[in-house]
């Protein structure tokens, strides 16, 4: 494996600081996260599934964006927790949070007290605009970096009014940059044996993949609205319905060629033939009438057929699917994309894989999330080597709870 | 000492045209490697996609070329001729990883394919990049970002009930498809380099977007439909509402930043109104009138003005900046987000990384290179 030797301190939380620990561990990595009841990670409440209790070890989501972690249980407010924490840092190579500025440091856990006690470690701050700057203490949702990075501001229906992108699309998508930033200062510390503390802006990371909407601005001042599912070399483009309750088909078409398979498939329809769409510029001049007409041939096509049939004929084209739907999809079920896990409480879960595989090999959840607090004795006495005496004296002053 | 980027001597190719290893040779381009980009004879057709600098086709100015490829060099290459693929496994040898999204049905037959290369060459990292997977029984499938955020779950909660849902904003199927090969690839280079990396661009969709809500729906906890800027099942508000000039994203996730949200707009008494009495309710049946109720407080503020009172009183909010806003705001230039990039006889304002630390902010830009410019110096290195 990779990433195996490598030992990191989690301290992320929710989604977006959760998920670099998990990618870290799927890669080898020994991952700890540290947790709290005082301050129980959001992904851990919520609705029991089983039975009617509240109970830290039900969520579905925390399951898969917290597999092949172990929990350290700790009290880091209190003095003597904070001190664990800085012997266990001084074993470890790296360290993620997703706090407010500062918080860490509060603790005395900041990055210059940090790596006083171990020179090479590599520290990745994650907040959402980063450590610095006018905007340092704003408090965010994914929603609120979609709003910042510019992406809301294209997202509703062409010319209509802002809809935002109510997902959690920027939580991933800094979750993953500050990955592949920690695997950066990795490879730099093997050959300079150098360490890192990194601040990434979850902003930044948001406005990273609106880059050719950034240089347009720069290059010709112009402000994109909303956008809708136009495209502007490709006609039809977009989602048209199929038979049955919020069934949807996504079509895309980027040639005339591919343009006459979908005629064809569509049995040729009258106002299919001649040359009004036969070419990209009458098909993006009257797309709007276009896609009128389109939609009442899609609406009489079962979602399937239709992805399959266009499939056939080599066009781009999907049945939109949902979370419950996914998992029957062929091209997800051949890569065993969906995986599960025994869970000692919710019994058989879904775990999700890697879109990758290495080596014609399909990766393996190796490890189902942990229990709160589940490796507390391994941290203490193997990793820090404390006695019986010792752990007891801290289970005293509540420093595990 | 300063500190070098940490890609420093790191060689990095592309092969086969798409914008999602374009965007994974950035992440490393913008840290030190040296990126070459293997492109054909005619050039990558992202050359003749705008922006424009004043919307005049140009090869050599296209904006979103420049974007994904500043600091990269390009060498043309017709691989249908044995000469210049024997140039093209020349230089690879040399190589530390080859981001491949070439579908072209001769690969197998050229010797060429990504598996066939990272056989052919053990020591370097092939990361295949391809809508489902290069192995797959759908390989050679057509797709594009449209159909895979469809397939991938994202696009059916986007947009109205009753209407055609949306998809996100731009090619984000590309950026997310090449952030994931670029992990991989660093992966397998700290893994003792070598192997063979294939990325689906679904699977991506599926399983760090979408992986969760999964899990979920299986204990019948699916989200619920499209609910415009709402979303359904979750306390009021979290939502986007008008302002002055604008929009502003509110999202009062606990009770302290209710109660904080209903003192910062003088409404404190609205805490005990029988509409509030179930914030989950409130917002998946009565979340127009709920907005009416507060549209008069924002339409009379600014989002910049909103946002101090957002941050005075710490609650989740932000602005929905336009692209402008975004471009001009002095928290990233602070940051020294945004870099200006020589081109096209003036200059560009880029992005650079979405990090900060020693040696990870380059320093300078050089534009996206011209077509085949680097072929002379590459048949020189390779000819030594």
């Amino acid at each position: 494996m990779s990433l195996e030797g490598i030992r990191v301190v989690d301290f992320g939380w929710v989604w977006a600081g959760a998920v670099p620990g998990h990618v870290l561990a799927d890669m080898g990595a020994e991952v700890i996260k540290i947790e709290t009841m005082t301050r129980l990670d959001y992904m851990r409440q919520g609705r029991p599934i089983v039975g009617t209790e509240k109970d830290p070890e039900q969520n579905p989501m925390f399951q898969n964006v917290n597999r092949g972690k172990l929990s350290f249980r700790v009290d880091m407010t209190k003095p003597e927790g904070a001190a664990l924490l800085l012997r266990l840092v001084a074993l470890s190579d790296v360290v993620i949070e997703n706090f407010t500025p500062g918080v860490l440091d509060k603790f005395g856990l900041g990055w210059e007290t940090l790596q006083a006690t171990r020179p090479d470690l590599i520290m990745c701050s994650m907040s959402a605009v980063g450590q610095e700057g006018p905007l340092r203490d704003i408090r965010t949702y994914a929603a609120m970096i979609s709003a910042l990075s510019g992406m809301d501001s294209l997202a509703g229906y062409e010319g209509g009014r802002v809809l935002g992108v109510q997902q959690s699309y920027a939580d991933p998508n800094a979750s993953l940059h500050a990955v592949f930033a920690i695997l950066a200062a990795l490879w730099r510390r093997r050959s300079t044996g150098e360490g890192a503390y990194i601040d990434l802006s979850q902003w930044e990371a948001g406005t990273n993949v609106m880059g050719e909407a950034v240089i347009d601005y720069s290059l010709n001042g112009r402000v994109p609205g909303t956008v809708g599912t136009r495209h502007p070399r490709k006609s039809p483009h977009g989602n048209y319905p199929a038979a049955g309750e919020d069934k949807w088909m996504a079509i895309s078409i980027s040639s005339d060629g591919e343009w006459q398979s979908l005629v064809r498939w569509l049995g040729e329809p009258e106002w299919a033939r001649g040359s009004r769409y036969a070419t990209v510029e009458g098909r993006l001049r009257h797309r709007e009438e276009l896609d009128r007409l389109l939609s009442k041939e899609t609406s009489r096509h079962d979602a399937a057929d239709l992805e399959e049939g266009l499939r056939d004929q080599g066009v781009a084209a999907a049945a939109l699917q949902n979370a419950s739907t996914m998992p029957e999809h062929p091209a997800y079920v051949q890569r065993e994309v969906f995986q599960s896990i025994e869970h000692p409480v919710l019994g058989h879960t879904p775990v999700y894989g890697l879109p990758w595989q290495g080596n014609g090999e399909v990766w393996r959840v190796p490890r189902r999330a942990p229990l709160l607090g589940e490796h507390n004795d391994y941290v203490l006495r193997e990793l820090l080597g404390l006695g019986a005496e010792e752990v007891d004296k801290l289970c005293e002053l509540q420093v595990f709870e | 000492m300063a500190s070098q980027p940490p890609f420093t001597g790191l060689r990095v190719f592309e092969y086969g045209i798409d914008p999602s290893i374009a965007y994974a040779g950035k992440l490393f381009a913008d840290l030190g490697a040296t990126v070459v980009k293997i492109e054909p004879p005619e050039g990558d057709p992202q050359r003749r996609h705008g922006p424009f600098p004043s919307d005049e086709p140009d090869p050599e100015r296209s904006g979103w070329f420049l974007y994904l490829n500043a600091n990269k060099r390009s060498v043309a290459l017709d691989t249908s001729i044995a000469g210049d693929r024997d140039l093209m496994l020349r230089a690879l040898r040399d190589a530390n990883v080859l981001f491949h999204a070439s579908r072209d049905p001769e690969l197998e037959s050229w010797g060429i394919a990504p598996d066939q290369l990272a056989r052919t060459l053990p020591h370097i990292v092939v990361a295949s990049v391809t809508p489902f997977g290069w192995n797959s029984s759908f390989r050679g499938s057509a797709a594009d970002d449209l159909t895979l955020q469809a397939l991938g779950g994202e696009s059916l909660g986007l947009g109205m009930p009753g209407r055609p849902p949306l998809k996100l904003p731009l090619d984000q199927s590309s950026y997310q498809a090449g952030l994931s090969a670029a992990i991989a690839a660093c992966g397998a280079l700290l893994g003792g380099g070598g192997g063979f990396i294939d990325v689906s661009a679904a699977d991506v969709w599926a399983t760090f977007y979408m992986g969760p809500e999964v899990a979920n729906a299986h204990f019948g906890r699916r989200k619920r439909g499209r609910a415009g800027h709402h979303v359904l099942g979750q306390p009021y508000p979290h939502t986007v509402l008008p302002c002055k000039d604008g929009f502003f994203a509110v999202q009062c996730s606990t009770r302290r930043h209710w109660q904080a949200f209903l003192e910062m707009v003088g409404r404190p008494e609205l805490a005990e109104d029988p509409l509030f009495a179930n914030r989950v309710r409130t917002n998946d049946l009565h979340s127009e009138e709920a907005d009416a109720l507060f549209a008069p407080w924002f339409g009379e503020r600014t989002k910049d003005e909103i946002l101090r009172q957002f941050l005075r009183f710490k609650i989740p909010g932000a602005p929905v900046y336009s692209i402008q806003e975004a471009a001009e705001h002095p928290h990233l230039e602070g940051r020294r987000y945004f870099t200006e990039v020589d081109y096209a006889g003036g200059s560009v304002c880029m992005p650079t990384t979405p990090y900060q630390a020693p040696g990870f902010k380059p320093e300078s830009l050089r534009p996206a290179p011209r077509l085949g410019e680097y072929n002379e110096a590459l048949r020189r290195e390779v000819g030594r």
